[in-house]
This record gives structure tokens, sequence and C-alpha cells, in this order.
């Protein structure tokens, strides 16, 4: 034991006590039960007890999707901004369901390929939603649907200019992600791995890096988590949340994912904050070798 | 010939969601989007619906001063399921 334990006259109380209160001040959780402010995502000026952003598309149904919503405990999702098409229309309640369900929506730009479509796409969705929020994403192709960082860019410096909260999806590039902070972007969500991929985060160096040089900016993973071990790991980067859909809406039980999803958050999450142990090559015996049985 | 019947002798291309239209020389914008299915007196209707006309968002207060002319683009978006 480190601290307090090992000094005379203190008492198991005394330890618990200051253990308890060590506790309290950097290990604090954020779970449903114990979730305390002092431990909060903030972007811009919101506020959100919840690391977790979870997209609203490819659900078996919209059953599911508010199921697997709540049992995220996320408070903020996502939506696309598409046009109103008469022969295939929306589904009417999408946007009515998720506000019934008390989420602030993100709209994304998802599919614009130039920053003047993605610019248009945002103020269609301030004003048809009434947020400054946007998700911004500018892609180069199809195929691996990878930011193209020069309209990323202009579009950005853009949206900020203008007022917007903006959550710039990105590269794992520390060079890209370093000047989307610098141009005043809420949030940098570097990809762990291509969107929908499932791949998890096949960088973690670059991931690292990215953290280590932006203290400045909430960093959020944003595209490829599969599973919950991904979501531990982008967090115990040091990563401020995950932003995610395909891994739940498509897991073969979403509601149950959805729930895993928020305990790796959780546990990433406090992972991170207690610090862990260095790695080592060789071991390291956890009982005391004093007064061991043998010669 | 009086000026208001004008608008219903002459029409003009038009592009609505990428689509090519033809509609009547100073369509108004709401008719539009009656042809749309969105009734613009319906609040629960227009809810998450917005327009932009050649590129530039048009506020919903100001959907009733919008006549369309020769050329014009206009986007009628609305929120979907997106990640």
């Amino acid at each position: 034991m480190k601290s307090g334990g090992s000094r005379d006259g203190e008492g198991l109380a005394d330890i618990l006590a200051v253990s308890r209160s060590i506790m309290n001040d950097d290990v604090r959780t954020n779970g449903a039960v114990e979730s305390e402010a002092g431990d909060a995502l903030v972007i811009g000026d919101r506020t959100f007890t919840s690391r977790l952003i979870v997209g609203t598309s490819r659900y078996p149904n919209p059953q599911v999707m508010l199921e697997a919503l709540e049992a995220t405990g996320t408070e903020l999702v996502t939506v696309a901004i598409r046009r109103v098409n008469v022969e295939n229309p929306a589904p009417e309640s999408h946007l009515d369901l998720i506000r019934q369900g008390g989420y602030e929506v993100l709209p994304n730009t998802a599919g614009c390929y130039t920053a003047r479509e993605a610019v248009l796409v945002a103020r269609l969705a301030r004003e048809a939603l009434g947020t400054d929020l946007i998700k911004l994403e500018v892609i180069g192709d199809d195929e691996t649907l990878m930011p193209d960082v020069e309209q990323l860019l202009d579009a950005a410096k853009t949206l900020v200019d203008d007022g917007f909260t903006v959550l710039a999806y990105a590269n794992d590039d520390p060079i890209t992600c370093r000047k989307l902070a610098d141009l005043g972007c809420a949030a940098v969500m570097p990809l762990g791995s291509p969107i929908g991929s499932g791949m998890g985060i096949v960088n973690p160096y670059n991931l690292r890096i990215i953290r280590e040089e932006i203290d400045d900016t909430p960093l959020i993973v944003d595209a490829g988590i599969g599973t919950a071990s991904d979501a531990v790991t982008a967090m115990e980067l040091g990563y401020d949340g995950i932003l995610l859909n395909t891994a739940i809406a498509q897991a073969q039980h979403p509601v149950e994912m959805a729930h895993a999803m928020r305990l790796a958050v959780d546990a990433g999450r406090n992972a991170h904050q207690a610090g862990r142990i260095p790695r080592r090559l060789y071991a390291e015996a956890s009982s005391a070798m004093e007064g061991r049985v043998g010669t | 010939m009086p000026m208001d019947a004008s608008a219903s002798e002459t029409t003009v291309p038009v592009t609505v969601n990428g689509d090519a239209r033809t509609v009547p020389d100073g369509y108004p914008l709401l008719d539009l989007l009656r042809d749309l299915d969105i009734d613009p007196d319906d609040d629960a209707a227009t809810t998450g619906v917005a327009v932009a006309l050649n590129e530039s968002v048009v506020r919903r207060q100001d959907w009733v001063d919008v006549r369309l002319a020769e050329g014009d683009t206009v986007e009628v978006i609305q929120a979907q399921p997106g990640g």
C-alpha cells in the first residue's frame, strides 16, 4: 500500500475514509447510478453525463432502436439530413421518436464530398432542427468513406466562423486533428477504422499521439468500433467519448450490445483515470517473498 | 392582359431535390411543398423540414414570399436515420 496504510497510529476507519475521499476526487464514475457532473463530457456549451454518442440508423426496427438507445444511456444521437422523397418518404416519426426519448439531436453531413455541400447541409440542418451542433463529415470516396482533408478543413473553418458547434470526423492523423482543433472545432473525432467496418482501433499509436498532442479539445473516437473491447481501448487511451452506430444496430442482439457499450465506455474511462500499471517484460510477484516456506 | 394572370402563362425549368421539373413561372414555394406532400400550414408536417433556394437557406417564416424563377435550384430536406 502506497499511502496512509503503513503509517503508525492510523486506524482502518481513517484509511477507508481517505480512500473514499480519493475515490470521490479522482475516480468518479459516470454510470447511471453514480453519475456526477464532475466527470461530464463538455462539448461547446453543452454538458453530457454519458460519453457515448449513438447513431440512429440500421436498426432492425424503431422499437429496437429506442430500446438500444435507452440501454446505452446516451444523451446525444446522430441523424442524417436527406432530401424529402415523395416516392420514399422518411419514417415520419423518426425525429419525433428521438425527441420523445429526450435525446439531443446531432445532425451529420454524411454523404457530402465537398466543403460547399457540407456547409449547405449544416445550414439546412440548423434550420430544420434548431441546433448549432453539427457532425462534420466530408468524404473522399464511397469505398473507404475516408475524409477529404482539404475539403474538411475548409468546411470546418466556414462552419466555426458561422457559429456552429462543430464535431469533426477526421482521419487518425495527428496533423489534421491538430488543425481541426486549432480552427475551433468543439470536438475532434478521429476514426478508429473505416465507417461501418467494425475493425476496431487499427492504429492505437496514432490515437495516442493525437491525445498527447491535443489536450485542449475533446477527442472522440468516431467510426470503426466493432465490439465492447474496442470502446474500452479508445477510452483507456484517454479519449473523451465514443461515437458509434453499426456495432450496436447490426449486432445480433442490439439492446444487449448497447448495454455492453455503456459498460465498456465507463470501464475504459475509469481505467484511464485510475492509471494503469506499466507493462513489464518479466514477472513481478504479487505475494511477498519474505517469510515464504522453504529455503 | 392582367398582371396576375401572367404567372400561369409561362412555364420554366427548375431543379427540385436534384430532379428537373417544369413549373409555372413564379410558382409559389408553398405549392411546391404541397407537391412534395408537405403541408406548409401543418406545423407537425414541417417540423424537421428545411428549404434552400439556390444554395441559401430560406427561413421558415420566409417560405410564403418565395416564387420560383427559371433555373432555380430548390432543396427540401428532413432528418432521417443516420450515424
